[in-house]
């Protein structure tokens, strides 16, 4: 065999690998912007929601009436935002997590970002939450790499859990009493809500729930009221998880839920819509 | 070389040596002594339900028929190693029980009228051997941020943080 037809062979080899790095590579991006989907949270400290599509960063002051664009920082690029936390205590300092950036605080309402991504072994965050009483505590969820938290506001990290067996798809902090350490975490997973004391000493099914969860949420004010979404549906649960019950239907596949602790819950649809609900749940406007 | 500089050079050469087997944790070496005497007190007090080599019941992470958690490992497959001293302490002396569990007993029975405070440190000390360098050094750290042993713990012991809350 000659030398030149050697190396056809090789380009041919190069082209047709390239190709179907380039097929996986597309295929993972429409996989991620499929999983990320929509986020939601709500900043007590401002009665302000914020909402993602996934690109897109909106803020309403007027519970959802409205909506104006949170300009992340340009370097940050083609945001692909999968997660939004907001501390409920302190400063209310509000972090926004996408696969690409790794993890944004910003501590003026989204008026400017700074990184926090020290001590993350990557940028694939999808799912974040703020610690409900610890100013300082934040938990990021890294594709395939588990939980890290943060007890600086995120100037540092730590991997202190590999996570529930399930895929996570939201992570909420929970006051609820009875943890060993400060709190609980629940995990909206593709296999139920997942639930574990903050001192990560085992993630355990919380409850039955049908199909994947994509969304879940909890009163601060009655920390064992918990919702979560499956498909068009809501579920409520009054005992920390044990037991469900069907609230109701926001009227479409929700992406998203977000309690604000006086009695309103918000759920993001899969239309970009965000309703909300004064009854637990049960009737939705 | 005098003697007293040959000692100085000695015991720096201990203290790095125990560096060096704590590995890149910083944890300080255990002292045989209370790692001794605490298996001891595992084994006569805690094997039944952890297991001889703290391996735990089977299907730990599952409630039982009776609706509670069977008793968890101590070893590196467990999660102890994520406690701090102080959390660990508490435990033993004080019971356990997890709060979804369908029953409302101890199911891990406080020891506080059965082992002294010394022996409740040592087979705390002792379970650290169970586990791999980088747990203890979480384990370390997880305890300087939130709580060494009380002080009726500490008696006689040359190895406990001294800037841990």
């Amino acid at each position: 065999m000659t030398i030149a037809k050697l190396s056809r062979r090789y380009a041919a080899a190069a082209v047709t690998i390239g190709l179907l790095l380039f097929l996986q590579l597309g295929q993972g991006t429409a996989a991620q912007a499929e999983q990320a989907g929509g986020a939601l949270a709500y900043s007590p400290q401002t009665d302000a929601l914020y909402r993602s599509d996934g690109e897109v960063l909106y803020r309403s002051s007027d519970a959802g009436k409205q909506w104006t664009k949170v300009t992340l920082p340009s370097s940050a690029g083609n945001v692909l935002v999968s997660a939004i936390a907001v501390s409920p205590v302190g400063q209310g300092a509000l972090y926004v997590a996408g696969r690409g950036v790794g993890v944004l605080k910003s501590i003026d309402a989204g008026n400017t970002w700074v990184a926090i991504v020290d001590g993350l072994p990557s940028d694939d965050v999808i799912a974040l939450a703020a610690h409900s009483t610890a100013p300082d505590t934040v938990y990021a969820v890294l594709a395939g790499q588990g939980i890290y938290r943060s007890e600086d506001g995120g100037k540092s990290w730590r991997n202190v859990d590999k996570g529930p067996k399930a895929q996570i798809r939201q992570l909420v902090h929970s006051n609820l009493e009875g943890s060993m350490q400060s709190g609980w975490l629940f995990a909206a997973t593709d296999q139920g809500v997942y639930r574990a004391m903050d001192c990560f000493c085992g993630f355990r099914k919380a409850g039955k729930l049908p199909g994947p969860v994509s969304a879940v949420a909890h009163d601060p004010k009655q920390p064992k009221e918990l919702y979560a979404s499956a498909g068009n549906q809501v579920f409520a649960t009054a005992n920390g998880g044990e037991e469900w019950e069907a609230a109701g239907s926001p009227g479409g596949e929700v992406r998203a839920l977000a309690h604000t602790g006086s009695g309103v819950l918000h759920a993001l649809l899969a239309d970009g819509r965000v309703v909300r609900s004064t009854d637990k749940g049960r009737r939705w406007e | 070389m005098q003697p007293a500089v040959v000692q100085t050079v000695m015991v720096l050469v201990v203290l790095g040596a125990g560096a060096v087997l704590a590995g890149k944790s910083g944890a300080p070496p255990l002292d045989p002594r209370e790692v001794e005497a605490g298996r001891v007190v595992y084994r006569q007090h805690c094997a039944s339900c952890h297991g001889i080599r703290g391996e735990g019941e089977p299907n730990w992470e599952e409630l039982n028929a009776r609706g509670e958690l069977p008793s968890p490992p101590h070893d590196a497959e467990g999660h102890t190693w994520k406690h701090s001293d102080a959390m660990l302490y508490r435990m033993v002396s004080e019971g356990w029980r997890d709060p979804f569990n369908k029953t409302d007993r101890l199911t891990m029975p406080p020891f506080r009228d059965v082992l002294s405070p010394e022996q409740i440190r040592d087979v705390i000390t002792y379970l650290k051997t169970l586990w791999t360098p980088e747990q203890r050094q979480f384990q370390w750290e997880e305890t300087l941020v939130r709580g060494a042993f009380p002080p009726q713990a500490r008696a006689g012991s040359h190895h406990q943080p001294s800037d841990a809350r």
